[in-house]
């Protein structure tokens, strides 16, 4: 069927119809004016808003609206058919650009795909621009129009066409772009929930009344023929699409966004409305709360929380708030950060509450490690200090069990030591003390003996269930246990013993490796007792022996000095000169003697940290009462006068530790009078200043030479090589435990010597006055 | 058990139990001029003492039955008995150390003959 071209042939020249335009008011041009009116509006607000996403294909589709409404308008205004021929033609512009824009729309919409895409956008507008072409030449081809013509039958002067086959393809196109753009937002309809429905059920009523409308025209159903009903329905379009951008603020609150970022964020998002219903969740939310979304929608939240009540209640009424809370167990179990946030309508009244819920596992995790290794860090150091403090063994593993406990989160925990072929109780905590005293031969307490036997921890995942539980457990609910081996060597010295009483929590390689760890530590605390122990006997036994040695020494001693000074006398009748010499001789050699023993005694007693000073007023001058010992009478037998000065400026009663003082005083005295063959040996007692008081004995002696007097302090030493002959005997250590106890008491000996003219020995000590008044029983 | 005792002299009495160390002390206190006397048991001393009421007392404080220091405190209650001298014996320890005050010297084991027999004639 060829083209029949009603009207004008086709070798007129065009341009006379042009300038003949002309037009007739008929009101059916309403039908495509407020169409026009309505989309252009809506394309004018787009544009203004073309930042927000969307809104360019949008303002697009509005303008091609505009363009194709204003261009029927005018078709229908027009008044003869060159006229109405020429705007029916640049409608075209409108009607190919449409559907593409819708089609762009709808897919941004739904997937925020690159509007910009030149491409595509190319690929796309092939054919509208042939259409484009083809319609305004269709006179020369037919293939758009075969055929135009004036109906002045209907209610108004329409033009009326006959299709060419482009028209159909051009249609098709345009059909196929405006179902694939509206099956898009039925999509993303079914697929959003709550706020955004009504938005996308609004575009579905934008997009499907152009179809209704087409059909209607296309069918030969039209009750208004042969008004075009297709601008007519995009006036419902227009209307629909307004709805969606005032109403539901297609354009403020870009739905991209939210697609994005609430869909496919990790954290779970959950809205409920004022009746606690749920109207929004998000997939991460629905999978925290193991529903589908579609299942979790509009219903109550007390349903879908069932499995929680207790979280159903934590936030049945909070308004606004954070927590943190825990979801399953075990190594599965999860935290959360939830945020409850309120939603408020425009009167500020509470219209629901958004809670948000951020996962922290790993936060969680983190933090937990580190309290592991800070805990961790405590138990060392605890342990440590307990070690060198020297706390009794069963102190120090009681501690390691208490450490474990916490670093292991077992709250049951005990130490079982081997004593000969039997494991016994050694520490415990308080919640099973029912295992004090506790003992287990081979044949019971299975774990215990196999993690002896194999060296290697031991682990029971289910102890209730265990065949060869003991009986003794029963009483509280143990479930995982773990017995680790306390190894020395290739020695299993006992068992660490760690127990949780929720079933479904093993212990995993970790904990074990800490608890192994802490065994360790605990073979060194044993080891390490054990040895201190054995130096505590030796020390008791060395302390002992030296009683012994002062006591049986001295005894004889006594009885020596006694007797020999009654001979000298003359108690037991007249002696010789000579005689009298042999017997100073005597006396001064026990006097030595019996010096040695007190001194290896004080020695001892200072290395061995015996010595504690006891601190109580006392008289300085009755310090002085030591002139009265041995000293003097080494001194009187060899000639030298023993002199002593109490300064006055000295308060009456001092602090300190007399008896301590006394046997300083006394091992300076025997050191002067050993040393100095004639003159004198002078003691004095001295205030030096307001916070100082010192004790300083002179004597004139043969001096010590500088580089000797630093080593005089030194235990055992008796002088430089060689003169050591000319020494009288002595222990070497009366010095030694004169810096010893001087240093105890906070002070400080000082020597001043000159080769030759005597030595002076200065014991500096804090003072401290006692109280004038001290009742004395 | 009186050694000596003559009209004028005064009495020191040695409380001891070691003899050894017994004729020591004796010895030096009647060198010095002292009648003396021996109790060697602990339990005996007290009634002795309130008995004789020496002008000086050598006490050592190891004694079997009743201590040095029961004594000390016992005689030292005893107002009749104020006047006298005591002098405490002992070996280098401690222990005698909170006595001070209640005695009138303490003399370190062993106690030289010498020096016991000075301080007596200074006291008498």
């Amino acid at each position: 069927m060829g083209p029949v071209w009603v009207g004008r042939p086709r070798a007129h020249p065009p341009t006379v119809e042009y300038v003949s335009v002309q037009y007739a008011f008929t009101p059916y041009s309403l039908f495509a004016l407020i169409p026009m009116l309505i989309s252009g509006t809506l394309a004018l607000y787009a544009a203004w808003h073309r930042s927000v996403p969307g809104a360019t294909p949008f303002a697009v589709l509005m303008a091609a609206i505009t363009e194709w409404s204003a261009g029927y308008a005018l078709e229908i205004l027009g008044a003869d058919l060159p006229t109405k021929v020429f705007w029916g033609k640049v409608q075209y512009l409108g009607i190919v650009v449409a559907p593409v824009a819708w089609f762009l729309f709808a897919q941004l919409y739904n997937h925020a795909r690159q509007w910009e895409d030149r491409r595509r956008l190319a690929a796309l507008a092939v054919i509208p621009a042939i259409t484009m072409l083809l319609a305004a030449t269709t006179e020369g081809h037919g293939l758009i129009w075969s055929s135009v013509a004036l109906d002045a039958t209907a209610p108004f002067l329409a033009l009326t066409v006959g299709h060419g086959v482009w028209f159909w393809i051009h249609t098709a196109y345009s059909y196929v772009l405006l179902l694939l753009g509206t099956l898009l937002l039925l999509q993303i309809s079914l697929r959003r929930q709550g706020l955004y429905r009504l938005q996308v059920a609004a575009l579905v009523a934008g997009g499907v009344s152009p179809w209704v409308g087409n059909a209607l025209v296309l069918s030969g159903l039209n009750p208004w023929a042969p008004l075009d009903l297709t601008p007519l329905a995009f006036t419902v379009t227009g209307a629909a699409l307004g709805m969606a951008v005032f109403q539901f603020r297609l354009l403020d609150l870009a739905p991209i966004a939210r697609e994005t970022v609430v869909e496919a964020m990790a954290d779970g998002m959950l809205v409920l409305d004022a009746q606690n219903r749920i109207v929004d969740i998000n997939p991460a939310a629905a999978q925290l709360l193991a529903v589908s979304p579609g299942q979790a929608i509009s219903r109550p939240a007390a349903e879908v929380f069932r499995h929680w009540p207790h979280l159903l209640q934590r936030y049945q009424d909070v308004g606004q708030a954070t927590d943190e809370i825990s979801l399953g167990e075990g190594p599965t179990q999860r935290h959360y950060e939830v945020r409850v946030s309120p939603l408020l309508d425009r009167r500020q009244r509470l219209a629901g509450r958004v809670l948000v819920a951020h996962d922290i596992t790993g936060r969680r995790r983190a933090a937990e490690v580190q309290r592991r290794d800070a805990e961790w860090m405590r138990a060392l150091y605890n342990i440590t200090l307990d070690l060198l403090n020297h706390r009794d063994i069963d102190g120090l593993l009681q501690t390691i069990v208490e450490r474990a406990v916490v670093l292991l989160n077992a709250p049951y925990g005990e130490i079982m030591l081997l004593e000969g072929d039997e494991f016994v109780v050694r520490a415990f905590t308080q919640n099973q003390a029912f295992v004090r005293g506790d003992r287990v031969k081979r044949g019971e307490a299975r774990l215990t003996w196999q993690a002896h036997d194999t060296r290697r921890p031991v682990v029971v995942d289910d102890y209730a269930t265990w065949p060869h539980r003991r009986t003794l457990y029963d009483g509280v609910p143990i479930a995982a246990v773990a017995v680790i081996p306390i190894l020395s060597g290739d020695q299993c010295l006992g068992v660490l013993d760690l127990s949780r009483s929720e079933a479904g929590r093993p212990f995993d390689p970790d904990q074990l490796q800490v608890g192994e760890l802490l065994a360790q530590l605990a073979a060194v605390v044993l080891r390490s007792a054990q040895l201190y122990a054995q130096s505590q006997e030796a020390n008791r036994l060395k302390s002992r022996l030296l009683a012994n040695i002062s006591h049986d020494v001295r005894t004889p001693l006594g009885a020596i000095l006694g007797n020999t000074e009654m001979l000298q006398v003359g108690v037991y009748g007249d002696i010789t000169d000579q005689q009298s010499e042999a017997l100073t001789e005597i006396i001064a050699s026990t006097n030595l003697l019996l010096d040695f023993v007190n001194n290896l005694i004080g020695q001892s007693e200072i290395e061995s940290g015996k010595v504690i000073l006891k601190i109580e007023p006392f008289e300085p001058a009755s310090l002085l009462e030591v002139l009265q010992s041995t000293a003097k009478v080494l001194a009187q037998s060899k000639g030298l006068a023993l002199i002593s000065t109490l300064d006055a400026a000295l308060p009456p009663r001092l602090l300190g530790d007399a008896y301590r003082l006394r046997q300083i005083l006394l091992n300076l005295l025997s050191n002067a009078v050993k040393f100095t063959q004639h003159g004198s040996v002078t003691v004095r007692l001295q205030r030096v200043d307001d916070a100082h008081w010192a004790l300083q004995v002179t004597d004139t002696g043969p001096g010590i030479s500088a580089d000797v007097q630093a080593r005089v302090f030194e235990a055992f030493w008796k002088g430089p090589v060689g003169q050591s002959q000319a020494a009288p005997l002595g222990s070497g250590l009366g010095l030694a435990v004169v810096k010893e106890l001087t240093t105890l008491m906070g002070g400080q000996v000082t020597l001043e010597s000159t080769l030759g003219q005597g030595s002076t020995f200065t014991v500096s000590l804090p003072m401290a006055a006692a109280p004038e008044l001290e009742t004395v029983r | 058990m009186t050694e000596q005792a003559a009209g004028d002299q005064p009495l020191a009495f040695v409380i001891e139990d070691d003899p050894k160390q017994a004729a020591i002390f004796l010895q030096a206190l009647q060198m010095a001029g002292y009648a003396t006397e021996l109790v060697n048991d602990g339990g005996l001393a007290l009634e002795r003492l309130l008995a004789a009421r020496p002008s000086l007392v050598v006490l050592d404080l190891q004694l079997p039955n009743a201590s040095g220091e029961t004594i000390l405190r016992q005689l030292r209650a005893e107002p009749s008995l104020a006047a006298m001298r005591v002098l405490l014996a002992t070996a280098q320890d401690r222990r005698a150390e909170h006595l001070r005050a209640l005695s009138d010297l303490i003399l370190l084991k062993p106690v030289s003959f010498v020096q016991l027999r000075d301080l007596a004639l200074r006291l008498r």
